[in-house]
């Protein structure tokens, strides 16, 4: 066989596997976006139906009901953990990566296994505690959990970027006049975008998605979205469609935040060489 | 305009690594000081302890009579030239020659105009709103230059300014630094391991080893009058050819013995040898110093042609003398025919060429 017949067929194959790929991973999402525009009865058929006229009635039942001001909550409590989780992230993976710390191995251990606590182990002691702080149900306590979950996240993420900063750029800032805080704010922070991107990213998610101490810290007001969905499921039966359409919802803004940051994000995750 | 004093300066790392040892120097108003040695010898040590990264364990740094040890880099005025550059990538050429005067208080009027005229002193005028990633070497290294000059700093240093570019550039821009720095009359400290660099570039060198000062001289008096065993073998290209032996008395003749190795002395080397208490001794001579013998009995040796290495205009031969390989560098014209492997010749050197070190405390004897 020719050597070009041959890289044309590995590159048809590589085309497929991935193709196969790809739609394995997206059919779920497929699925409820298209449950999302069809009535009870058409989500049921058996065999499924591809083709139908849509309708948007689940749209109109969710944009009127408790959802969004439950997908309101979501976002404000990732927003603020995110943030949160940045600015105290950066700075202390900043002063890891920077600084000889007596037994930093051990307490960047110490941070990370923050993160590596089963939730459901600690959530009945977050409710004592929150009870007793008087925050059951309120936007702050999850904000405060998030935090601690986020925060050891960024610090492991960012310390990774920090470190691949070449000193002799701080070295540099510094002889030329600027004091520590205004080289990390003016040389290393910007460097770190990607990293900052990547993290910003996964807490985010993180905290959008969080569903068992949302459910456990929550009634009513500070209910948010994915418990809220679960919630959807009553013992008057299941209403799919409705699920679906809140689920597309929901879906929105990561999508949105990721396309704005894509660039970043990409340079983030190929680690890509700074110099 | 500065001139800068270390008083016996030491540098520790941890409890085990002395890195620069009673460093003791002064560079004059103006002067550029190459610090040249292998690596690890602590000549950027020092360097970093001039700018202010590193706090010197014990002695004093003087810039203008004024003790700098706890100054912040920043209020030092002094001006470094990374081997890496140091660009920020995320600046651009415009932003990177701003940058060491937005850290002062200086109106945005005064500033664009400084970057204009440091600009075009560099020829950097088309590449101002370029990345550095976008530029090439050479480029990169008049942006560092820019950099370093546009705040007019007392004392410029350079970590090996020169070692990232090929060969053709490094000698270009080798040149362009020495034009630079004699116009500007700025004092200036310059590391290198490159003695050709040093060579070329230095007011002043000072040579390291071990994290201690071999010899500060001028060029030519490095070259020619090298204190000791270190700095002989360092400075020369190919490295000055070492035997050992011992000094023989033989009437009023002075005969060198080494390894399979004899060479009678001149008279006059003679008299000056016999004043020496040392008869056990290391015999140095450079390669180029190295002739043919045609007659002579004094200072001759033979050897035989082992490796002929030709040059553009020379030939560095290795000589089998003895047990010993001794090189030699020699212009083709000297010589009638390409020298073959095998063939002896005899060579000879002047009595000012000849070295004598003292094989314990490597210091030079004659």
């Amino acid at each position: 066989m020719r050597e070009e017949t041959k890289s044309l067929i590995r590159r048809i194959v590589f085309l497929v596997v991935t193709l196969g790929i790809t739609l394995a991973f997206m059919f779920p999402l497929l699925w409820v976006i298209l449950s999302s525009f069809k009535t009870r009865l058409e989500i049921f058929v058996l065999p499924p139906k591809w083709i139908f006229l849509p309708t948007l009635q689940n749209y109109k039942d969710i944009l009127h009901s408790d959802f969004m001001y439950q997908l309101k909550n979501s976002l404000l409590v990732a927003a603020i953990s995110t943030g949160v989780s940045l600015v105290f992230g950066s700075l202390t993976a900043y002063g890891f990566s920077r600084y000889p710390i007596r037994g930093s191995d051990n307490i960047l251990f110490w941070i990370l296994s923050l993160r590596m606590l089963p939730p459901i182990a600690v959530v009945i002691p977050f409710y004592l505690l929150f009870r007793s702080l008087g925050l059951l149900d309120t936007n702050l306590a999850l904000v405060l959990v998030y935090c601690i979950f986020n925060i050891s996240f960024s610090i492991w993420v960012l310390k990774g970027f920090f470190d691949e900063i070449p000193i002799e750029l701080e070295e540099a800032a510094r002889l030329d006049g600027y004091s520590p805080a205004q080289v990390f704010w003016r040389v290393s922070l910007p460097l770190v975008r990607p990293g900052l991107a990547t993290t910003a990213i996964f807490c985010l998610i993180q905290s959008l998605n969080e569903f068992l101490v949302a459910l456990t810290l929550t009634t009513r007001r500070a209910v948010t979205a994915p418990v809220g969905l679960a919630k959807l499921q009553t013992f008057l039966g299941t209403d799919w469609g409705r699920i679906s359409a809140a689920a597309v919802i929901f879906m929105i803004p990561v999508v949105v935040f990721t396309i704005f940051v894509r660039n970043e994000l990409i340079r983030g995750m190929s680690f890509g060489r700074m110099r | 305009m500065a001139t800068l004093v270390l008083e016996k300066l030491n540098l520790w790392y941890g409890k085990h690594t002395h890195a620069v040892r009673d460093v003791d120097l002064v560079v004059e108003d103006g002067e550029l000081c190459v610090f040249l040695g292998p690596s690890g010898c602590g000549k950027t040590s020092t360097l970093r302890m001039i700018a202010g990264f590193v706090k010197p364990t014990s002695g004093k740094i003087y810039l203008d009579g004024e003790v700098i040890n706890d100054l912040y880099p920043g209020d030092r005025n002094v001006a470094m030239i990374f081997q890496s550059y140091a660009l920020y990538p995320h600046l651009t050429v415009r932003e990177q020659l701003a940058f060491p005067l937005q850290a002062k208080r200086i109106s945005r009027q005064e500033i664009a105009k400084r970057v204009e005229e440091i600009a075009h002193f560099l020829h950097l005028e088309d590449f101002l709103n370029r990345y550095p990633q976008e530029l090439s070497a050479g480029q990169r290294q008049r942006v560092a230059i820019g950099r370093a000059l546009i705040r007019k700093p007392k004392l410029f240093l350079m970590d090996e300014p020169l070692s990232q570019l090929d060969a053709r550039l490094r000698v270009e821009m080798r040149a362009n630094l020495r034009k630079l720095q004699q116009e500007l009359k700025i004092t200036t400290i310059y590391v290198t391991h490159d003695q050709t660099e040093a060579q070329g570039l230095a007011d002043k060198i000072m040579v390291m080893h071990q994290g201690r000062v071999q010899q500060v001289g001028k060029p030519i008096e490095i070259y020619e009058n090298p204190a000791n065993l270190f700095v002989a073998g360092f400075v020369g290209m190919p490295a000055m050819n070492f035997l050992r032996g011992v000094l023989l008395e033989e009437g009023a003749r002075v005969e060198f013995r080494g390894n399979g190795i004899h060479i009678p002395l001149s008279r006059g080397l003679a008299g000056r040898v016999a004043s020496l208490e040392k008869r056990e001794v290391i015999l140095g001579v450079r390669p180029e110093h190295l002739a043919l013998a045609k007659g002579t009995t004094e200072n001759v040796f033979r050897g035989e042609v082992y490796v002929v290495e030709p040059q553009s205009n020379e030939y560095i031969l290795d000589l089998k003398v003895g047990d010993e390989i001794v090189k030699m560098r020699i212009e083709k014209r000297e010589l009638v025919s390409l020298p073959k492997p095998g063939e002896v010749i005899e060579v000879t050197f002047e009595d000012r060429y000849l070295y004598l070190f003292d094989p314990v405390t490597e210091k030079r004897l004659l």
